[in-house]
């Protein structure tokens, strides 16, 4: 044992370690230790923690930002697709208005078109009736001028006579 | 001043008179519608004293025809008033118009018969016009 003791004292001393300074640094070290676990490391954990704290905050409303970004989008999706939907229905409608307002110009159009020609049948068949009439009457004004003219021309007292004989049996 | 009588019985006083071969009730006549002022309304008493008188029997007709009138053929409308009124006399007023062409126009009190060639040409103008 004092061998041992011997021998690690030697080796100690071996290494030029010094029993004394070794004892004021450790108890240097204490006090120091102690010191910064008074004054330095709650200054520093406490500064650690709000930082610490002050990240898992960033942290949080990161993910927060995050989620309502990914919120936000999904909603932006939504309206997007809303807007498309409402877009495509509006096209839709459109093009079936225009088609129906093209339909209803074609039958205007189709119903002026046989109106007009209507009208101008009839007043084709009032013009064709009213020349007939004046062709009618202008014919037997003709034949009455053509009577009146051979009569008076060919009629004698003979002729006149057998006329009011005809007459006067007709009318007995 | 004469009074004022109806025309019926003036011209049934007028027409008995003429018949009874009075020819001085004419010149009565004429001074009545002279005196109440009635000259311009000659024609109608001359027409109902013809009236009058054919209902007593006595027809006077107008005739008009193109040509004058034939004795056959005068007999023949003499007949024919005859018959159609059942007088007993009948005194024809013969006139000749050539614009009536042919045919005669008959007038005797309540009727006329027209049978011209100049009316039935107006009836083929009228009648058959289209308006």
């Amino acid at each position: 044992m004092a061998e041992a003791s011997a021998g690690s004292g030697g080796l100690i001393e071996a290494l030029g370690i010094d029993w004394r300074l070794l004892i004021i640094q450790i108890i240097a070290f204490t006090i120091l230790v102690a010191l910064l676990g008074k004054f330095v490391y709650p200054w520093l954990m406490k500064s650690v923690d709000e930082r610490q704290k002050n990240i898992d905050e960033a942290q949080r409303a990161s993910i927060e930002a995050q989620s309502q970004a990914n919120k936000t989008k999904l909603e932006v999706e939504e309206l997007l697709d809303k807007a498309r939907k409402e877009a495509s229905e509006i096209v839709a409608t459109a093009k079936d208005e225009a088609s129906e307002i093209i339909v209803q110009g074609e039958d205007k159009a189709r119903t002026a078109a046989e109106r007009i020609t209507k009208e101008a049948h009839d007043s084709l068949a009032r013009d064709v009736e009213a020349v007939k009439k004046e062709l009618h009457n202008e014919t037997l004004e003709l034949i009455a001028l053509a009577t009146e003219k051979v009569v008076g021309k060919t009629h004698t007292k003979t002729t006149d006579a057998k006329i009011i004989a005809d007459s006067l049996k007709e009318v007995q | 001043m004469a009074r004022r009588l109806s025309r019926r019985r003036v011209a049934d006083y007028v027409a008995t008179a003429l018949l009874a071969n009075d020819v001085a009730v004419l010149k009565k006549l004429a001074a009545y519608l002279i005196e109440t002022r009635q000259t311009n309304n000659f024609d109608l008493f001359v027409r109902d004293i013809e009236t009058v008188l054919a209902s007593k029997g006595h027809v006077i007709g107008d005739v008009t025809s193109a040509f004058s009138l034939a004795d056959a053929t005068r007999k023949e409308i003499d007949a024919f008033i005859k018959n159609q009124t059942g007088a007993t006399s009948v005194q024809l007023r013969e006139r000749v118009d050539p614009t009536v062409l042919g045919g005669f126009r008959l007038r005797i009190p309540g009727q006329e018969h027209d049978t011209t060639v100049a009316r039935q040409l107006t009836t083929l103008r009228t009648r058959f016009k289209k308006a």
